[in-house]
């Protein structure tokens, strides 16, 4: 490969990205790419399940400390090689996250962190909904180029992948990161998969792949580890390298259409009327994949 | 049109890059060795008067540009520093033939509903206004703190404005918090022009692009292009008081040499990364020895070491009795020299070769890319120590210097020159128009400076009517007690 393929993930907070990511990455180094994954959350963790559990110190707080960093303070090797960084940021309720982004980001330019490292692809694992200027530095012309965002079937979800639509949409006429796909996350039941099929369709998307969601990536978890490496041989791991194959085979990037926030509600009312009747049939068929890992445990 | 090619929208801070540093206190060979073993860090001041901010520079300069717009997208107080302009512009337009019109400036005025919604539409209609009003060639996009913080794409409007404007737009990112030294906004303002700069048509043969700093005045361009016919070299200076095709062009030249090291350190570079031009920087050409250095680094480029050397032989050995005049009425006296420090170190070294002995040198900010080798050279020649500052614009500082020092004149900048002339100093101020560089330049300005010895009156006249800005005591203080973190 010559060129750097650059990939932004987003999503919803606590819907899977960083464990889609991470997975993401652990399967693209096993296939033989060098891969480098940048956590964009202040919450730093996006890399954890790569290192042992491990957390990393962020870019933010090595400059912080105000002496000369050297590149190998903030890019640490992770499972297979894979470069890990955190961008970091400030604790809850104080300073500003986004700004964190920018100057994160910035610095690993000026340093000439892709250049020194090479990696053929780079995942941005960024926080949220596209909630200001920070948050969208990754769909910036000359960083990413395609973005993937990691959405459940649950409204909340999609609500925030609507926004990244639109934030797509206003960066695309001045050479932003254009779209590349939803990764529907957790879809175990064929209504789940019909309602983000529908929200694709109506907003003009598509959908790269459908995870279930599964007991093994809990567990991978809990173990510090991804799924491709705790557990390689599992269902769970296959289908994270066929996303993985997905993505790196996916040069397809377009604008979204996003609903406006009346057309979203009306969206949503008509499958609420759907899911009332359907409740009683999905209870019934509930098995040990949809148990949510809180009450699995 | 042309595709504009998207230019580093943030360049890396000095402090960053070269490890530039904004404190210090102490002698000049004090700041040499402490350069060599490394301990400069951690020098700052736990009490600052006032500091740079990254928005200075480039506003400042980006108005001489001819035919040019500038769009301050910021508060408007943040460009609140251009009317101060207004001297060195109609001054410098004037002795370039140039219409003297006034400073073009717009501002966003960037107020509480940008910062949440974002100023895109205003800036937008910033540009188009300045379109409209002025039909300039160039539209500067000058922003600020504010706009930084909230992460505004100012590449991404522009490149949504750019084809509804004749105008070539550069945008200039300038978040004043990132960086304490006034040279990162140098970077941001002639890296960011580099978007102007077209690949080039032609090479030009012999010819040798020079940055020329704001406080240059043309009469020592002129000098300077004097110099250099002597060896066959044509000149195009870049980008002050020039216009929009001679920046257009700047790639077409064979080398590239600069009247300011500390100035226009980055830009060089990335003019070789990109164009292949070649370049040198020498320390500023004041004083013979300077002049010489400066000539001799130049030649290099142009493969012309032979004829600079006799040119140097010959201008030398034609000043050199007027030299010997001025020296026998200037010997011994001490002087204070305020600049910032690739001026100053340029300055000092013109006034020993008047026979003049350095009292005090100061500097905005340091670094070992433009001040080691000029500083060791001069702490090689003088025989005297002298005290070396380093800050921005710290005025409480050199007041307290100037007390205890007790220097007989003050060569400087005018920001230097009130607070000399109360303590009853005599000042040789550095002015628009003030000729000092090459070799004319060093007979001249020692003309300028024996001249304000023959009538120190206004100085001592001065001080006995007005009261000092300071307490009594802050003037006998240890004036460094503020660096180093107390």
């Amino acid at each position: 490969m010559t060129k750097t393929r650059n990939i932004a993930i987003y999503g919803k907070g606590g819907i899977g990205k960083s464990t889609t990511s991470s997975n993401i990455s652990a399967a693209l180094s096993e296939q033989g790419y060098h891969v480098m994954q940048i956590g964009c959350d202040p919450k730093s963790d996006s890399t954890n399940t790569l290192r042992g559990g491990r957390f990393i110190p962020t870019v933010l707080d090595s400059l912080r400390a105000g002496r000369k960093v050297d590149t190998d303070e903030i890019v640490h090797k992770g499972f297979n090689g894979i470069l890990c960084v955190e961008a970091g940021g400030p604790e809850p309720g104080v300073g500003c996250a986004g700004r964190g982004i920018i100057t994160a980001i910035e610095l690993l330019t000026q340093r000439n962190v892709f250049k020194e490292y090479s990696p053929d692809v780079v995942i941005y694992d960024v926080l949220g909904d596209v909630v200001c200027g920070g948050f969208a530095m990754p769909i910036r012309e000359g960083v990413a180029e395609q973005v993937y965002t990691v959405s459940s079937s649950d409204f909340m979800a999609i609500y925030a992948a609507n926004n990244l639509f639109k934030g797509i949409k206003k960066y695309s006429n001045s050479g932003g990161a254009l779209f590349s796909g939803i990764i529907a996350n957790s879809i175990n039941q064929p209504i789940q998969k019909e309602i983000i099929q529908d929200f694709a369709k109506t907003t003009k998307s598509t959908i790269a792949q459908f995870v279930p969601r599964s007991l093994s990536v809990t567990r991978a978890e809990l173990q510090g580890k991804t799924t491709i490496e705790a557990d390689p041989n599992s269902e769970q791991a296959e289908i994270y390298r066929k996303l993985a194959k997905t993505i790196i085979n996916n040069k397809k990037k377009y604008v979204p259409s996003p609903l406006e926030p009346e057309d979203l509600k009306a969206w949503a009312e008509g499958w609420s009327d759907k899911l009332l009747g359907h409740r009683e049939e999905a209870s019934a068929n509930c098995n040990l994949e949809c148990v949510t890992p809180a009450s699995g445990l | 049109m042309i595709k504009r090619p998207i230019t580093e929208h943030l360049v890396p801070t000095r402090e960053e890059r070269l490890g530039t540093i904004c404190a210090f206190g102490g002698s000049g060979k004090e700041l040499a060795h402490c350069a060599r073993k490394g301990c400069l860090k951690r020098q700052d001041r736990s009490f600052s008067q006032s500091a740079a901010c990254d928005e200075m520079m480039p506003l400042l300069n980006a108005v001489m540009i001819q035919d040019s717009v500038v769009v301050a997208h910021s508060p408007v107080g943040c460009s609140s520093i251009i009317p101060g302009m207004l001297l060195i512009h109609k001054t410098e337009r004037a002795l370039r033939d140039q219409p003297v019109d006034t400073v073009k400036t717009i501002s966003t005025n960037f107020g509480e509903n940008e910062v949440v919604y974002g100023g895109a539409d205003e800036l937008e209609k910033a540009i188009m206004a300045a379109e409209e009003r002025y039909h300039p060639k160039l539209i500067t996009v000058i922003s600020s703190c504010t706009s930084g913080i909230i992460g505004e794409n100012l590449e991404g409007v522009i490149n949504v404005v750019q084809p509804k404007v004749k105008a070539v737009i550069v945008p200039m990112q300038c978040e004043g918090f990132r960086s304490g030294a006034v040279a990162t906004g140098y970077d941001t303002f002639l890296c960011a022009l580099m978007r102007a700069i077209e690949p080039p048509r032609e090479k030009k043969k012999d010819t040798l692009l020079i940055v020329n700093p704001l406080t240059i005045s043309r009469v020592n361009e002129v000098e300077i292009e004097r110099i250099l016919r002597k060896i066959g070299v044509k000149v195009q200076f870049f980008p002050l008081f020039t216009d929009t095709e001679n920046i257009r062009n700047a790639s077409e030249v064979t080398g590239a040499s600069t009247l300011c090291n500390l100035m226009s350190n980055l830009f060089l570079i990335n003019m070789e990364k990109k164009y292949g031009i070649p370049f040198v920087e020498p320390p500023m050409p004041v004083g013979a020895e300077f002049t010489g250095w400066w000539l001799r680094d130049t030649a290099k480029l142009f493969n012309k070491e032979k004829e600079a050397e006799k040119v140097i032989k010959e201008e030398e050995a034609r000043i050199s009795p007027k030299l010997k005049e001025l020296k026998k009425q200037l010997k011994g006296k001490r002087a204070f020299v305020g600049f910032n420090l690739a001026r100053s170190l340029a300055i000092q070294s013109l006034l020993e070769e008047l026979g003049m002995e350095t009292a005090v040198t100061t500097g905005l900010e340091y670094s070992d890319a433009y001040g080691l080798k000029p500083l060791e050279n001069l702490n090689r020649r003088s025989k005297k120590d002298f005290t070396l500052q380093i800050g921005s614009f710290q005025h409480f500082e050199w007041s307290n210097l100037m007390a205890k020092e007790k220097p007989d004149i003050l060569v400087g900048g005018i920001e230097y020159c009130s607070s000399a002339l109360r303590q009853g100093i005599p000042v040789a101020p550095v002015l628009p128009g003030t000729f000092y560089a090459g070799y004319d330049g060093a007979v001249t300005f020692g003309t300028e400076i024996a001249r304000a010895f023959r009538n120190p009156s206004y100085a001592k006249k001065l001080s006995t009517r007005v009261e000092l800005p300071y307490r009594t005591s802050w003037y006998t203080e240890n004036t460094f007690k503020y660096i180093g973190g107390n």
